[in-house]
Parts: C-alpha cells; structure tokens; sequence
C-alpha cells in the first residue's frame, strides 16, 4: 500500500467517524438531528422551499455576497496594504486608525451599516463581509511588503529599477505569498461575518436558512444543512483559491534539490 | 606593464558609521580592462567602498571619478540577490527590462550570456532549482548582460564550497577573453585574489587604507600549486599580517 492511498484512507476514515459520532449524539439526544434526518430534511427542502425561495437561490445568494465581497476586498486590502507599506508617511498617519478598527469584530457594524443603506438589498450584507475579509488582506499585504529582502532591495536599486518598477517587479511579487495568506485568513471571517450577516438581515441565503432553523421549533436537520453548506461552498472558494496560488507562485512551492 | 587609460579614480574617500571609521582615506585608479581584485580581512570595510562606488552610499570626504562621466556598472552580489518568482531568462534580463530595452533585444541578450555562463538549457529553471554555483553563474550573466564597461564583484564566490569555487574563478576567467570590462572583484581570499587579479590591492583593517599595491607576474593560466604562486603567495600573506 503506497503513502498516498494509505492518507487518503485515513481522511475517509476520518470523515465517517465524525458522521457516527454525530450519528451517536442524535441517538442520546433526541431533538438533535442525525445524518439520516438532515438526508430527509434535505429531501423535503427540495420539495417545499422555505419562503418560496429554492435551495439553490439560498446558496447562490451567499455565494454572490462573498464572491462579490471578497473581490472588493482584495482591490482594496492590496491597494490599502501597499499605501501602508511603501508611503511611511501615509502609514503614520492612518496606522493608528487602522489599528484601532480592525479588532471590532465586522457583525458590530450591522446595526450602522443596515442604518446607511437600509436592510433590503444585498447592499448591507456585502459591506459587512467586506469588513470581515478586508483586514486580514491589508495586514498581510502590508507584512509582506515591509518583509521584502534588503538585498533584493539594494540589488533592485543597483539593476537600475525605478520607484514605480521596485514596486511592479520586486516589492509585489515578493510580497505575493504574504498576501494569498491573507486572503485565506479573510476568506474564512468572511464566511462568518456571512452567516451572522444573513442571520440578522436577509431575506435569503445560507445564514437565512440557519436562522429559520431556529424559528421553526428547532428544526436542527435544517441547521445542520446550513452548516454542511457552508462547509462545501468555503472548501470550493479555497480549493479555487490554493490553485491560483499555486499558478501564480510556482517559485514559492518549489523546494531547493 | 603599459598602464591604460584611468577607468575610474577613487579619491580620499573616507567614511564612518557613528564613531567608528570603516575608510580612512582611501585612494586608488581602476584602468581600463583591468581585472582588480580588493584583498582585506572580513569586515574591513569593502563592501561599504563598492556601495561608495556605485553612488549607493555617500562618503563622508573624498569623490569617485569615472572616466568620460560613465558610471554605469553591472553587479555580482556575495548572497546572488536572485529574484526567486523569475526564472533564470527573466532574472538576467531584469536590468535591461528596466532600462526598457525591447522585449525581443532583451531575450537575445538573456540567451547569449546564459548560454556563456554555461547555463543553456536552464533558462526557464527557478533560482531555487539551482546550486549555489550555478545561481552565482546567473548572477555573473545577469552582470555582463547589463552590458555596461564596468562590474564591481562583492565576493562573489563568498558562500560557495572550495570545489565550486575553482570552477567559478575559472568560468569567470574564461569569460574575460570574450567580454571585455572593467572588473573590480572583492574578496577576503589570498589564493583567489593571485589567481584571478591584474592587480591586487591590499586593505587593511578597519579603518580600511590601501597598504600595498601587488602586480603578479605570473603567467595564465595560473596554477595555484606552482612555486611562483607560492612564493607571492607568502609574500602577501606577510604582508597582510602586518596589516592587521
């Protein structure tokens, strides 16, 4: 038995003993949901949606948000993180704020934020998933710049490189591992400023769905459902993820032979 | 020996970090195609003298002249200063990119020099891929791409293992009856310095002065085990003891 098929035995193994601990809690406790009842609710979500609105609408509604919020936060958290690492004037000034902002967790923005732009739309949920990613992107962005080789920096210099090519061709592209990082990182906040966003104020969506498992007299087979959602939808954003880090920095998985 | 014309004259130079003086007065010509090797113990100061020279560093007195008001020079680094997200093709054109030499006129000049430091069919490697040796021939390709008359080496051969580096000072030979420049090599090594240099300029520790100028009169290729060398050799390091 090689290496690889033996790991990979090992994570199916994994995975089922999770299923029959769960399998175990539902059968000592009898308002919880087992895997055969969520299969079943799954079933019957299918049939009857709740609200009228499908499945799929829930799951493309959450993906949307995050897909759209992750993608202003990138531009943003970058844009932000290179301010700060290469302008030290600008970082003097707005470091402290950024500081002072960053550890408010994003849901304490909602009641400011459904204020400003209203709870309708997806506006409001969008702006506090941003809030969730955007951090950790600038911090890592920011790191990686400041980390940059002294060398690199002193050969760039010596090899005739400009302000604007120091940047383009050496800060940035060192810095690129540093920031996929924080994208990850920002990724996971952003799928839990996600749920509790939808929880509060939607009307559609993953977090929705959870929230009206606890309206419904404890249906937990339908939370059970958002999380295992939940779950899939992350595990393919950062699947997608890891392969564009992969294709974008091959140099920084390579090991030396 | 017919002296050639000044390439560049360094002039009372003399530099110190709070209180303490790394030069003390430092002067020197570098000729035209000479190949000029700086000998000094560790530390002593060499390094600061080429960031001098390259206009990286001010000094505290003292001025570099180049001849014709050229100063444009390409580098060899001790640690390569290799930029690992590029391969080796895009890591010696890098310079010319910057200079904004066409894309086509860059990855003709890229492959000459690769292929002349012996890395053909390495182009489109990672620096991580490479040994220690063959990232440094990137270094020098990359250096003698640049295309400039002059190449200050900062002990270039430094981190590499005593059979590597035979092999280098070798390449590095080699290359000189093709590529004409004026290189300035820095090193802590006595063997190296009478195996590769013109001219050997002994510095002293810090603060750093010229001691003593050393022409050798040996034939290339140089053998390293012949009497000849091993007399200037001792002679050197005698020298260098009193220096320090």
């Amino acid at each position: 038995m090689n290496k690889t098929y033996r790991y990979s035995l090992l994570s199916v193994l994994s995975v089922i003993c999770v299923l029959g601990l769960w399998w175990a809690a539902s059968i000592w406790n009898a308002s919880l949901a087992g895997p055969v009842d969520t299969i079943e609710r799954f079933g019957r979500l299918i049939g009857h949606p709740i609200m009228g609105v499908p499945l799929w609408m829930h799951v493309w509604a959450s993906v949307r948000r995050i897909f759209v919020s992750f993608v202003a936060a990138c531009v943003v958290g970058v844009s932000l993180g290179i301010a700060f690492g290469i302008f030290p004037t600008f970082k003097r000034i707005m470091w402290p704020v950024f500081s002072v902002i960053r550890p408010i967790p994003p849901l304490a923005w909602i009641p400011i934020v459904v204020l400003w732009v209203g709870i309708m739309g997806d506006t409001s949920k969008d702006i506090i998933i941003f809030i969730g990613i955007v951090m950790a992107i600038v911090i890592n962005t920011q790191e990686g710049i400041r980390q940059t080789d002294d060398l690199l920096l002193k050969a760039g210099k010596l090899l005739g490189a400009n302000k604007w090519q120091m940047l383009t061709e050496i800060t940035l592209p060192s810095s690129i591992p540093a920031i996929f990082a924080g994208m990850k990182t920002g990724l996971s906040t952003g799928w839990m400023s996600l749920v509790a966003a939808e929880m509060i104020a939607a009307k559609e969506g993953i977090g929705f769905l959870i929230n009206q498992s606890m309206k419904n007299s404890s249906d937990t087979a339908l939370d059970f459902i958002g999380i295992i959602l939940v779950a899939l939808c992350s595990a393919v954003f950062t699947l997608l993820l890891n392969a564009i880090e992969r294709k974008v920095c091959l140099w920084s998985k390579m090991r030396a032979k | 020996m017919v002296k050639d014309a000044c390439k560049i004259a360094v002039r009372h130079i003399s530099k110190s970090f709070g209180d303490q003086k790394i030069l003390d007065d430092v002067s020197f010509d570098v000729y035209e195609n000479e190949f000029l090797v700086i000998l000094g113990p560790g530390q002593c100061g060499k390094t600061v003298l080429l960031n001098i020279m390259a206009g990286m560093e001010p000094a505290d007195t003292g001025d570099v002249t180049f001849k014709d008001d050229d100063s444009d020079m390409g580098f060899v680094f001790q640690k390569y200063a290799l930029y690992n997200w590029k391969t080796v093709e895009k890591n010696v054109e890098l310079p010319l990119k910057f200079r904004g030499v066409s894309k086509k006129e860059r990855s003709r000049t890229a492959k000459k020099y690769i292929d002349l430091v012996g890395l053909d069919g390495f182009a489109h490697s990672y620096p991580v891929q490479l040994s220690g040796g063959m990232k440094q021939r990137v270094g020098i390709a990359r250096a003698y791409a640049m295309g400039h008359s002059m190449i200050l080496m900062d002990e270039p051969f430094g981190a590499l293992d005593a059979q590597t580096r035979y092999q280098m000072e070798d390449e590095l030979l080699r290359m000189r009856n093709t590529e004409k420049a004026t290189v300035v090599f820095v090193t802590n090594n006595i063997e190296e310095a009478i195996y590769l240099g013109d001219r050997i300029l002994l510095f002293s520790d810090k603060p750093s002065r010229v001691v003593e100028e050393f022409v050798p009169k040996l034939k290339r290729p140089r053998n390293n085990a012949s009497d000849d060398f091993m007399a200037f050799r001792t002679m050197i390091t005698g020298q260098m003891d009193l220096a320090l």
